[in-house]
């Protein structure tokens, strides 16, 4: 039986390589994925406290989380395609435009 | 069945913003022809009807929690309502003629604008930190969508891409966060854990809690621009449509600015070591964001750095909150300061994406030279709007920045007062330098005549006119947002 230090531990885990991976890595999509690593991370977490606390708040948490996840992955990829199509590229340095 | 009918009329607002917004989808859908002014209009009318329920609602409110307690009924949330429903139907009425003259005229835009209307409103009440989190994301995802609206420009693109991207990493920490203080809780419905903390102080020192709330205050602080989560500000409000760029300098910050309130109060952060960091972002952002708008040569740019030092004036609000006797006052120059700056800053935006003229490529300052020979009229509205941004009085901005400062200085906050005083004195160099180049510069070149159709010019008059009245006879305006932050007593739950 895991006990909840461990997949608190997990969770944070999980969290932080998403943090790190949105800040160092360069590629669009590949930082998408390490944002919806940090929504999952945040999931586990909400069902560990749900077993924890004995209630189902934390449960249904997790399903709007998995739902909003999807319409935020939907509207990413539009832009990401949006973005290859006028520049040929999704490398987040070549968006350097926008500067005063 | 018979529990859920009454309940819905509890969230009639949210209900009809809904309904309305799918209405201005469809509309959109059937119309073949070119012009999308019946959409502008009936989403406009859908705002004022909204605004009518909003009234209803919230004049004085049968209950405090509604909807399973996940729903806040208060007047004091019912102001905030007011002032995005008055943001969103400046946004759309500009945008009409915008959108037009730089042909991207979607029909789309306006339906977003609801949902994005509509998803604040949810924040804004919410009780559940769920509910919260859900109308949050409405609300981002709607916005991601029509900062991209200029689907072909590259500053557009890059624009929603970044606001993407650092919205939802934000978004992330807060729901962290959230699931933490459940952890800690084991509930995410801010009055139980308001209880919770309040009979178990020890848990207030707690690594968990402490952890849990850094990650929220850095989520929020993302949304708000605070320093130093500001990075995306500029580039975000640059490439934006600026219509949109002026709504979300505005309403979002307030959105964001309700929702930081009802937190702090409920998790019990309005004391101690929390007072200090939340002094120092004031300070910081203030400061920053007035510095790095001293160079900016693009107005776009240095209104948007502006905004960034006025959330750290309101931000001296919220750091006087944690003083009892001086929290009524400064909830009430947080909301005065908001409706003063929706004036003063659309103002703003709006005459520039004129002077910009059509490609909407003329943000740069120097296209301003000698603009008060070329139209007089439009030179002399942007002075009254930048006057009332640095906070001349009589204007509005003055008393904003007055009443804040006053809370601040009630609250006891010498030193952070004196800060916030100091950097709105260095405001007046880059704020003076719009106007000093409008009228003692002399036109360089004939350049592209700007197209100012006259609906526009006439809003433009009552917006100046507010700023002036508001101004002169603060007292009509204050009386109600007074009346909401007495009645339902929104400061004492907690």
């Amino acid at each position: 039986m895991l006990s909840l230090e461990m997949v608190l531990l997990l969770s944070a885990v999980l969290f932080v390589i998403g943090v790190i991976g949105v800040i160092i890595r360069r590629n669009l999509i590949v930082i998408l994925m390490c944002i919806e690593l940090m929504l999952n991370s945040a999931n586990l977490a909400f069902i560990a406290f749900a077993r924890f606390h004995q209630n189902l708040d934390g449960q249904i948490a997790v399903f709007f989380v998995m739902a909003i996840a999807a319409v935020e992955v939907a509207v990413g990829l539009a832009l990401i395609i949006l973005i290859y199509r006028n520049r040929k590229t999704v490398n987040i340095d070549d968006l350097r435009d926008l500067k005063g | 069945m018979s529990l859920f009918i009454p309940n819905i009329l509890n969230i009639l607002p949210e209900v009809t913003l809904a309904v309305f917004g799918l209405l201005v989808l469809g509309l959109d859908l059937l119309l073949k022809n070119k012009t999308k002014v019946p959409v502008a209009v009936l989403s406009i009318i859908g705002f004022f009807t909204t605004a009518g329920m909003v009234i209803h609602q919230f004049y004085e409110p049968a209950e405090e929690l509604v909807m399973q307690e996940t729903v806040r009924s208060f007047s004091y949330i019912g102001m905030f309502y007011m002032l995005f429903l008055g943001a969103a139907i400046l946004t759309v009425f500009f945008s009409i003629w915008y959108l037009k003259r730089e042909k991207f005229n979607y029909g789309e835009f306006y339906g977003m604008m609801m949902f994005v209307v509509l998803g604040m409103f949810v924040m804004a009440s919410a009780n559940d930190l769920l509910t919260f989190f859900i109308g949050l994301e409405l609300m981002s995802i709607a916005l991601y969508i029509i900062v991209g609206l200029f689907r072909t420009r590259k500053y557009s693109n890059e624009a929603a891409i970044k606001y993407f991207i650092m919205g939802s990493f934000a978004s992330a920490f807060l729901l962290f966060g959230i699931a933490l203080i459940y952890g800690i809780t084991g509930s995410t419905k801010l009055n139980i854990i308001a209880e919770f903390l309040g009979n178990n102080a020890d848990v207030l020192s707690s690594p968990l809690l402490m952890v849990s709330v850094i990650l929220l205050i850095s989520g929020f602080a993302f949304k708000l621009g605070l320093v130093p989560f500001h990075m995306w500000t500029p580039d975000v409000y640059q490439g934006a449509p600026t219509t949109l760029t002026a709504f979300m300098s505005v309403a979002v910050k307030g959105a964001a600015l309700c929702v930081l309130i009802t937190v702090l109060l409920s998790l019990k952060l309005v004391s101690g070591s929390w007072v200090l960091i939340l002094t120092v972002l004031a300070v910081i952002t203030m400061t920053v964001g007035n510095v790095a708008a001293l160079r900016q040569k693009d107005i776009k740019r240095m209104l948007a750095y502006s905004s960034i030092a006025h959330a750290g004036y309101i931000l001296v609000a919220i750091v006087a909150l944690s003083n009892p006797k001086a929290s009524m006052l400064a909830g009430t120059s947080v909301l005065f300061y908001l409706m003063g700056y929706l004036f003063m800053n659309f103002g703003a935006f709006t005459i520039a994406y004129l002077v910009a003229g059509e490609g909407d490529e003329g943000y740069d300052i120097e296209n301003y030279k000698g603009l008060s020979k070329k139209r007089p009229l439009l030179a002399g509205l942007m002075a009254i709007f930048m006057f009332s941004l640095i906070g001349i009085p009589p204007l509005v901005g003055f008393m904003a920045k007055f009443q804040v400062f006053y809370a601040a200085v009630k609250a006891s906050f010498i030193t952070l007062t004196v800060i916030a005083v100091l950097n709105s004195v260095v405001a007046v160099y880059y704020y003076l330098r719009v106007v000093v180049t409008m009228y003692m510069d002399e036109p360089e070149k004939r350049g592209e005549r700007i197209i100012s159709p006259w609906p526009v010019i006439v809003m433009l008059i009552i917006l100046a006119l507010a700023v002036i009245l508001f101004g002169i006879f603060p007292d009509r305006a204050m009386d109600a947002i007074i009346y909401s932050t007495t009645s339902g007593l929104y400061f004492d739950m907690f």
